[in-house]
């Protein structure tokens, strides 16, 4: 494979995505991993001004893709603006390893184009309701790795963790799914761990 | 065990006589270049395909001499309508807004000679209804999909299919 690894992020609106992004990117510098940030959001930066000034990475290496309306159409219809900035991304910086691509909060059923990016991630949060998971969207159910996150909010919100494990595990068959809490950091390392196996090196020493 | 590329066809003379070990990969899973599989005997292989790859049913991953490992496509929930029980013009105008209704649905379409098979998005109830209401003959049903690709979907409009099997006069 040419270029680099292209990992997608992407889940309903609020749900931790940009956060994920901002935990990880510390992880990826301490293991040497070379790494750049896309951001996709409907008419600004918003998401891409805000990795740009967390200080956690170089901001040449964060772009931003507007998408104008439904975000989906940019990480599965038409993946051309996405692609354009890994293009400018790979010529800027000659080592790079990683792209991580955030989609735009979307729905349930997004789904990222094999043609943009190699694995993809799905977050959804428990405040969001703990029913998610037997709603069945796409996403949930295609992602290579599924995240549940703000597990600190499910008592909060009366939201049941174990019946969202059960349901997990009926809708995603042999697929992966952390439980995070992205605020503290719980479920982090198995969430990079697992990244960096299936979608870095699929289980083969490099 | 790490496929780099996709050997042939199981119905390949290359390897009559080898035993078959199939892993299931289902619709959603096909144009995974990258993914971590496990066959039906319990062999756990690892699939590194150039990106735009397609994983059809029968394609061979591995070769070890004797055994083959071969994708097969498992059943799953799907609106099927055979074009034999819906013929005439009034079928040709239900069955279009069918196909309107379901580029709504970004739902891929796998269209044969025969007839349309697409993935089950909402409840069976509901596909029910919705032939029901455009009185077309179809069922719901539980298929192999997208054994060897999709006709269309909302991302990829080639057209390319390897069930077409339609040809026009030039
Ligand atoms: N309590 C709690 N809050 C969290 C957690 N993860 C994220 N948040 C907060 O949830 C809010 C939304 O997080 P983001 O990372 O911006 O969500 P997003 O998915 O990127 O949102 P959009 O890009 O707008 O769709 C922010 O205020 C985060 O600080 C968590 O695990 N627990
Ligand atoms: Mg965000």
């Amino acid at each position: 494979m040419t270029g680099a690894i292209r990992i997608g992020i992407g889940g309903p609106v609020g749900s931790g995505k940009t956060r994920l992004l901002e935990r990880l990117l510390p992880m990826f510098a301490t293991a040497g991993i070379d790494t750049a940030v896309i951001t996709n959001d409907l008419m600004t930066e918003e998401d891409a001004e805000r990795v740009r000034r967390s200080g956690l990475i170089d901001p040449a290496r964060v772009m931003a893709v507007e998408t104008g309306a439904c975000p989906h159409t940019a990480i599965r219809e038409d993946p051309s603006a996405n692609l354009a900035a890994i293009d400018v991304l790979e010529r800027r910086f000659a080592g790079l390893e990683v792209v991580l691509i955030e989609s735009g909060g979307d729905n349930l059923a997004a789904t990222f184009t094999s043609d943009l990016v190699d694995y993809w991630v799905f977050v959804i949060d428990t405040a969001a309701g703990d029913d998610i998971p037997r709603k069945k969207g796409l996403g949930l159910l295609q992602a290579d790795l599924l995240v549940v996150n703000k597990i600190d909010l499910a008592p909060l919100v009366g939201a049941d963790l174990d019946l969202m494990r059960r349901d997990v595990a009926v809708a995603r068959p042999g697929k992966p799914t952390i439980f995070t809490d992205l605020r503290s950091g719980v479920g982090l390392d198995e969430a990079f761990d697992r990244i960096v196996r299936d979608a870095l090196t699929l289980g083969v020493l490099t | 065990m790490e496929v780099t590329a996709i050997l042939g066809f199981v119905t390949d003379d290359a390897f009559a006589g080898r035993a078959v070990d199939p892993v299931d990969v289902p619709w959603g899973d096909a144009r995974k270049h990258r993914q971590a599989l496990r066959t039906a005997g319990g062999r756990d292989v690892v699939v590194r395909l150039p990106r735009g790859s397609f994983l059809a049913d029968g394609a061979v991953l591995v070769e070890d001499g004797a055994t083959v490992v071969v994708v097969r496509r498992p059943a799953e929930d799907a609106i099927v309508l055979p074009f034999a029980d819906n013929t005439g013009a009034d079928a040709v105008r239900r069955a279009l807004l069918l196909g309107y209704l379901l580029g709504n649905q970004h739902a891929p379409l796998e269209v044969s000679a025969t007839e349309l098979r697409t993935p089950l998005l909402t409840g069976p109830g509901t596909a029910r209804k919705l032939l029901e209401d455009l009185h077309l003959h179809g069922r719901v049903d539980t298929v192999a999909l997208a054994a060897h690709g999709w006709t269309n979907t909302s991302a990829d409009h080639h057209g390319q299919s390897a069930t077409h099997g339609h040809h026009h006069a030039p």
